[in-house]
């Protein structure tokens, strides 16, 4: 993408109306950091909101609040009981890369290799959009139903990401394997989970990259729920039903490899979730 | 074409942009400042690494504009041949620095490290480091120089 002229806007409502007023030649720019990856041949003017009013981390009434305009950095900083993104972050390609990224960013143009739209769907999390000066809240799973990219023009803005605090009984697992430190990932999965006296009441397990764009694996999920969290059994399932999804090979490996690093990583993130929902920090 | 200002290694100033798509180590460059280093123009070998309001940035996927009002420091601003920078001072003293071109972006880095966690442990050392990729030394010799700051600077910066 070249960019041809930009705007400086103080706040995200003003930033909006910007982009309306330039139609399809604007383009928010967070980061800046995707824009590498978009075709070289659109030309465009980046308008560039005072990002300081959004990068905020919160915690309310059993729930975190996230500006989107918090860099992976400042997510790999925040610290607090019942937070999990810090994890992510940390598997988060290079310290320069997390200091310019920010969550909006990640989740508003999805790539297959995004870690944020596969943890954000597994969180079950809101994602509030400016649309026309008002917020509007959506649910994870209709916000990246489809390109959130092709859906946030006419000057609509992530504001912010809501995520739970996790309480005990809950678990979070986050797995990403790339072949070198700081390459993109050949597959992703996030998995939450809540455990009742030792069984599997709830639990969602998203999965990207190898998967093409995130993707709940229900089948799983659903022979997962009621039985008791147990390991061995956990093997089992995992082995007999990953085969039911296609995993597309990456970065030179074949689709079997990845179906067999799949089975192997969804059981490593699910045990993850476990381990967690049954430690007893309070 | 627009101007912008900001801060270089503690001096107010202002520069003119060729294009609103030049990237940060483009102007720096153009402006003499070399130090900075073209390597892989992607973000990922951090040779380009420049201090942008105390936190690091690769320079080359940076658009200058960004840099507006704020405060950027590069290897120009760290030390001088009579007078290095400890960084400097510990990664010649270890024998880290090879063919060297690595090094403008691996002490960048360190200062970045080093003014937020002045001690910090090996794992910090690896995640703050993570980005800059060094071809000859194998990074053991770099990362025994960063031990023996972090390790000075614990007993007082002696
Ligand atoms: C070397 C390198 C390594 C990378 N490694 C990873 C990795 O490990 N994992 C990963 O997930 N990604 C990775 N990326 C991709 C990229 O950095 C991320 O997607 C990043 O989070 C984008 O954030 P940004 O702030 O730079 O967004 P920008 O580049 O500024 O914007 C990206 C897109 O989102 C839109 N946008 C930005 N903010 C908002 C908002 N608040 N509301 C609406 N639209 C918005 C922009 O208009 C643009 O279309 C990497 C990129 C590079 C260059």
């Amino acid at each position: 993408m070249k960019i041809v002229d930009f705007v400086s806007t103080g706040s995200v409502e003003q930033a909006s109306t910007v982009l309306k007023q330039l139609g399809a030649k604007g383009i928010l720019m967070a980061g800046g950091t995707a824009f590498h990856f978009f075709s070289s041949e659109d030309e465009k003017t980046a308008v560039v909101p005072d990002d300081e009013q959004l990068k905020f981390i919160s915690e309310n009434n059993g729930f975190f609040e996230i500006g989107s305009f918090a860099s992976i950095s400042d997510l790999r900083e925040f610290s607090n009981q019942g937070w999990v993104l810090d994890r992510v972050a940390e598997e988060f390609a290079t310290q320069q890369i997390r200091n310019m990224s920010t969550l909006g960013g990640n989740i508003s143009q999805v790539f297959p290799w995004s870690d944020f739209p596969v943890v954000l769907l597994a969180l079950s999390a809101e994602i509030n959009v400016l649309e026309e000066k008002e917020s509007r809240a959506y649910e994870a799973v209709d916000f990246f139903r489809q390109q959130p990219g092709k859906f946030l023009k006419n000057g609509k803005i992530v504001k912010s990401v809501k995520i739970p605090v996790l309480e005990k009984g809950e678990g979070f697992g986050y797995k990403k394997e790339k072949r070198t430190n700081a390459a993109f990932s050949t597959l992703t999965v996030a998995v939450y989970v809540k455990l009742e006296k030792g069984s599997i009441k709830d639990i969602k397990i998203v999965s990207g990259a190898s998967m093409g764009m995130p993707k709940r694996l229900g089948i799983i999920e659903n022979e997962l729920k009621g039985k008791k969290a147990d390991t061995g059994m956990l093997k089992e399932k995992v082995k007999a039903l990953a085969g039911q999804y296609s995993w597309k090979g990456k970065e030179g490996t074949t689709k079997e490899y990845a179906g067999c690093l799949a089975q192997t990583r969804i059981t490593d993130a699910i045990v993850e979730a476990f381990n967690e929902a049954e430690s007893e920090v309070e | 074409m627009k101007k912008i200002s900001f801060t270089l290694n503690g001096e107010e100033k202002e520069f003119v942009l060729d294009s609103a798509d030049e990237k940060l180590l483009n102007l720096l460059r153009r402006y003499g400042y070399k130090g900075t280093k073209w390597g892989c123009g992607e973000g990922a070998c951090g040779t380009c690494t420049v201090i942008l309001n105390g936190k690091t940035v690769y320079s080359c996927i940076t658009y200058a504009f960004l840099a507006e009002g704020s405060e950027i420091w590069t290897i120009e601003g760290m030390g001088t041949r009579k007078n290095p920078h400890p960084i400097q001072k510990a990664l010649v003293k270890e024998g880290a620095v090879q063919c060297g071109y690595c090094i403008p972006g691996m002490v960048l880095s360190a200062k970045a490290m080093f003014d937020k966690i002045p001690s910090p442990n090996d794992l910090e050392i690896r995640e703050y480091m993570d980005g800059n990729l060094c071809r000859c030394t194998g990074y053991e010799k770099i990362y025994t120089a960063l031990k023996k700051v972090a390790e000075s600077n614990a007993e007082g910066g002696k």
